[in-house]
């Protein structure tokens, strides 16, 4: 009895050093961080400067023609709002299962929505030919228009993530407020003191959170996938033969959570390396996201075998085109890549055991995110190149102005996640502590259940079967 | 700014006996610049702001509005036939297509678009068939359906339009005209010393404007002054007939017939009916043998753009 | 009845038989058969729209009809500038010589019809006109288009969104009542 106590550490130091371990780079920044910080900043302006050429010259300066009349841009859009559905996935759906695991891991993917959406969200307005008009979006929007329907979605989408973030960092901001103290810059103080809206933790504050809480987590599902799936329909509203597939929503839909899982994992490991969290994200966490992933592996192989089976069985119309252009013609070596490199390998190394390891799922995220990237790739461009009237194919090569905005979009994207670590702590601290206590409630009780035994044991051996249902608490 | 956006709508009431020379000798221009002025002018372009579009579809709201307007007269419905057996891809002329040509120096359309398209396609047999392209005018738009401003738009005469005052360069349209009629402008095109000055119009697109769409016009706005397309008008085998279908009435220039009759005892058909575009294009099936074609007579001249090769360091792309 | 019919018949048959020697006969002294009376009625009112039956009566010389000739309508009109004859259709006389139109009234004016006789073996030709006064306005060509399912529209859209923006003033509503209750808690 007493023994054990000991082992247990207390409570109490235990969140001080949770404390400690997260909210100490919210004070203390290394060189590191600002020669990072200075790359992705030199990267973004890079990146304005190719737009600026793009601005002032038109459209004219990326590989965009008439006959395809979409590329990086409206690509990167797709695979950024992708990205976003993880933080959704992962952290409202764990959520409402109640699954344990997920409480170190939650905002990680929460912000990486909020970020990916907003950059995501860019990248439309990057393309359009004249984006000095992007206000008549508003005077004569029509609500028929699936470009409308994105923008509402979007909106909606990106309000509902920022609220979704900002909820479960109230207790934490709060913390921030009471614990940084003078350690913290007098702005980043006036920050915390607004931001945790006077949280103190009374049981009525946590009920309303909790009530806030329980809302968005239901509400940011439907939500999501309502985003990616009008998102599709920029594409399925067409008349295009490759696009005209009524399974591209919950196929978008599908591919969006698989890659949103992917950069989850990629950005966790980055995070858990420098911010030396390992005792709150564990192995295990990693190897939930794999399963995660090896779920959506077949998901996404699924969702393949009924697009080009059903569309390669019967080559109807402009069918047989598309078809060859991705099996055998030019599109071939993107298109198996994606197959092979983008879902059979990762699935292979997440089935594996011996693979089944943190650099193992490392791999395996670089390779779903490239080929998920490839994926979105395929759709726009192999789609826009089927010819419609009797003319020969056309082409499309990304000129330097399309890449450095690519680049540049996701120098963004880390930028914004840089900034972020900087101001809030990116492990759930009071969800954590919650988790842990639970963890440790259910811990006592299971000692006290097995010390009943043990004394029942001895003073009614007969009766021990009794407590056989309990049995594999005792081997483990 | 608003009188601009104002269409001409002439109800076909006195029309139908009498030509409309009366209008004849006012140059295109001049014409746009008096209905510019917004004489007896009609709103097509839904000038509805975004909370009084959310009651309902503006399109139909512009057509009743148009209607009940003025009570006077019927719209016309502006139609096309292009009878195939009649075009050789001007193989016999020796020259590029002569609609395509007309088109280009009528509108200043700069490089590469062809707003008409001379399309040579194979057909059964090994010979094959040229098809002049112009927009298709669908009635069931997809391109006016995915447009996220209206800028785009369909009058009640049945022409789709596009006001490049008002496209903000999304490019869904291209996506989704199943006819690839529709061109960019990635950069800012070439504009003639004449064009300068020209006041804008939707319905005739000088000068272009960078980052928007632009597309065949239907050249409506030539019909009401009694004149056919430039397109029609340059055919040298009269191949291209223009016509009202509330008239029931079309012309290639030479002769005058009855747009029911003429398309059902052709065999007319529509390009790709089966996508339920309703377009207001129809094609009368051949390939050239009425103007002595042989269809194994592959080949035409590829299109020019003679205008801009007058203008020193044009900057153009490629399709 | 009987007899008398029959004297018809044969008093007939004599007559055309003899018409057709002459007509055989003159033709072959000018060149061309005679010409026939064509007579062309037709309502001299009509509506937008409505179909009209115009009805020519092809008569030989002598009065009597003349079956199995085709004749062809045409309309003159204007269009951008072009002037023409409008081909409507053709018929073919029955045993009473009469050929009959059915034409639907497209413009709204003074439509002018000529039925025309391009002549055969037997007659020259001939042409006869006739003019509708076509009244109304009525827009007559409509395309269906689309398919209105009541419910669906913006509002549709709006309830939505509508909805979705309400949960998010309610999380907002709390968060307020979280920092009510701050105040609240700070001040014991």
């Amino acid at each position: 009895m007493e023994q054990i106590d000991t082992v247990v550490e207390e409570p109490a130091s235990w969140s001080r050093r949770l404390e400690r371990r997260v909210m100490n780079p919210l004070i203390k920044t290394g060189q590191g961080y600002w020669i990072i910080v200075a790359l992705l900043a030199l990267v973004v302006a890079w990146g304005v400067y190719a737009y600026s050429t793009q601005l002032r010259d038109g459209l004219i300066v990326t590989g965009m023609r008439d006959r395809i009349q979409w590329g990086i841009y409206i690509i990167s859009f797709v695979f950024f709002i992708g990205i976003s559905h993880a933080g959704t996935l992962i952290s409202a759906i764990l959520r409402v299962a109640k699954a344990g695991w997920r409480t170190p891991v939650t905002r990680i993917a929460e912000f990486i929505t909020v970020v990916a959406l907003s950059i995501g969200g860019l990248m439309p307005i990057i393309d359009l030919g004249r984006p000095d008009r992007i206000h008549h979006m508003f005077i004569f929007g029509r609500w028929q228009s699936p470009i409308l329907w994105d923008l509402l979605s979007i909106t909606t989408y990106l309000t509902g993530s920022i609220i979704y973030l900002y909820l479960p960092l109230i207790p934490d901001l709060a913390r921030c407020r009471d614990r940084l103290g003078n350690e913290a810059h007098p702005w980043k103080r006036a920050f915390y003191r607004l931001a945790s809206v006077g949280w103190q933790g009374t049981e009525k504050q946590h009920k309303y959170l909790r009530i806030a809480m329980g809302c968005m987590m239901v509400l940011i599902i439907p939500v999501a996938v309502s985003v990616h799936t009008v998102v599709s329909w920029i594409f399925g509203m067409t008349l295009r033969e490759p696009w005209n597939s009524t399974v591209f929503g919950a196929y978008f839909v599908a591919g969006a959570i698989y890659s949103g899982i992917a950069t989850i994992i990629i950005i966790m490991v980055i995070l858990r390396r420098v911010y030396h969290l390992e005792e709150y994200i564990t192995r295990q966490h990693f190897i939930n996201l794999g399963y995660m992933l090896g779920a959506f592996v077949l998901i996404m192989l699924y969702f393949n075998v009924l697009e080009y089976v059903t569309t390669g069985y019967k080559l109807a119309g402009e069918g047989r085109f598309h078809f060859q252009q991705l099996m055998t013609g030019p599109f071939a070596p993107a298109f198996w890549f994606y197959i092979l490199g983008g879902m059979v390998v990762p699935g292979l190394i997440i089935l594996n055991p011996g693979t089944r390891t943190i650099p193992g799922l490392i791999v395996a995220s670089i390779f779903v995110d490239i080929g998920m990237w490839l994926e979105r790739f395929i759709i726009v461009v192999t789609g826009l190149r089927v010819p419609l009237m009797p003319y020969a194919a056309s082409w499309y090569t990304p000129t330097w102005v399309e890449w450095s905005v690519m680049a540049a979009a996701f120098a963004g994207f880390g930028l914004i996640i840089a900034v972020f670590v900087k101001l809030f702590p990116v492990i759930s601290i009071w969800e954590v502590e919650e988790h842990r206590e639970h963890q440790e409630a259910v811990r006592v009780a299971e000692q006290s259940l097995q010390r009943l035994r043990e004394e029942a044991a001895v003073t009614q051996p007969a009766s021990r079967t009794a407590f056989t249902w309990e049995g594999r608490h005792e081997s483990s | 700014m608003l009188n601009r956006r104002k269409l001409q709508a002439t109800p076909s009431g006195d029309a139908g006996g009498k030509p409309e020379e009366k209008k004849g000798g006012v140059s295109r221009r001049d014409f746009l610049k008096w209905s510019g002025a917004g004489a007896a002018a009609v709103a097509v372009v839904p000038q509805f702001r975004f909370v009084s579009r959310l009651l309902g579809n503006g399109r139909s709201e512009a057509e009743s509005a148009n209607t009940n307007g003025n009570g006077k007269g019927r719209l016309r419905r502006w139609s096309m036939i292009i009878d195939l057996s009649r075009c050789d891809g001007c193989q016999s002329q020796g020259t590029p297509p002569k609609c395509t040509e007309a088109c280009i120096e009528g509108h200043y359309a700069s490089e590469p678009m062809e707003w008409i398209q001379v399309y040579e396609k194979e057909i059964h047999g090994g010979g094959t068939q040229f098809i002049p392209t112009p927009c298709q005018q669908c009635q069931n738009a997809p391109c006016v359906n995915v447009c996220p401003v209206g800028a785009t738009f369909s009058t009640p005469e049945g022409v789709v339009l596009i006001d490049q005052e008002r496209c903000i360069g999304c490019r869904i349209c291209m996506a989704a005209c199943p006819y690839d009629r529709r061109f960019f402008n990635w950069g800012q095109a070439p504009i003639p010393p004449q064009a300068q000055f020209v006041e804008y119009h939707v319905e005739h697109q000088v000068p272009a404007k960078k980052g928007t769409v632009m597309k065949c016009d239907f050249c409506p706005d030539m019909a009401r002054v009694g004149k056919l397309p430039y397109c029609a008008q340059a055919c040298p085998n009269s191949a291209i007939y223009y016509g009202d279908l509330e008239e029931d009435i079309a012309t290639n220039g030479a002769e005058v017939l009855k747009i029911s009759k003429f398309l059902s005892d052709n065999q007319a058909y529509q390009q790709k009916e089966d996508l339920g575009t309703h377009p207001r294009v129809y094609y009368l099936p051949g390939h050239g043998e009425a103007v002595g074609r042989s269809p194994y007579t592959h080949g035409r001249k590829p299109t020019r753009w003679p205008w801009i090769e007058k203008i020193k360091g044009a900057k153009t792309w490629s399709r | 009845m009987n007899h008398r019919r029959n004297g018809i018949h044969t008093l007939g048959l004599l007559a055309i038989l003899v018409l057709l020697a002459l007509l055989l006969f003159s033709s072959v002294a000018q060149g061309a058969g005679p010409e026939p009376g064509l007579t062309l009625q037709a309502p001299a009112q009509g509506t937008l729209g409505q179909t009209a039956t115009v009805q020519s009566t092809l008569l030989a010389l002598g009065g009597s009809p003349v079956s199995g000739a085709t004749i062809q309508f045409f309309s003159p009109a204007s269009f951008l500038s072009t002037s023409g004859e409008v081909f409507l259709g053709e018929a073919v006389t029955d045993s009473s010589g009469v050929a009959v139109l059915r034409y639907e009234l497209r413009s709204d004016n003074q439509v002018e019809i000529i039925a025309r006789f391009a002549g055969n073996a037997s007659y020259g030709p001939a042409e006869s006109s006739a003019t509708i006064a076509v009244q109304g306005s009525t827009q007559l060509y409509q395309e269906d288009i689309g398919v209105r399912v009541p419910g669906l529209n913006v509002w549709l859209l709006a309830a939505i969104l509508g909805g979705v923006w309400s949960v998010y003033f309610t999380v907002f509503v709390l968060v307020s009542r979280i920092a009510r209750e701050g105040v609240r808690a700070r001040a014991i």
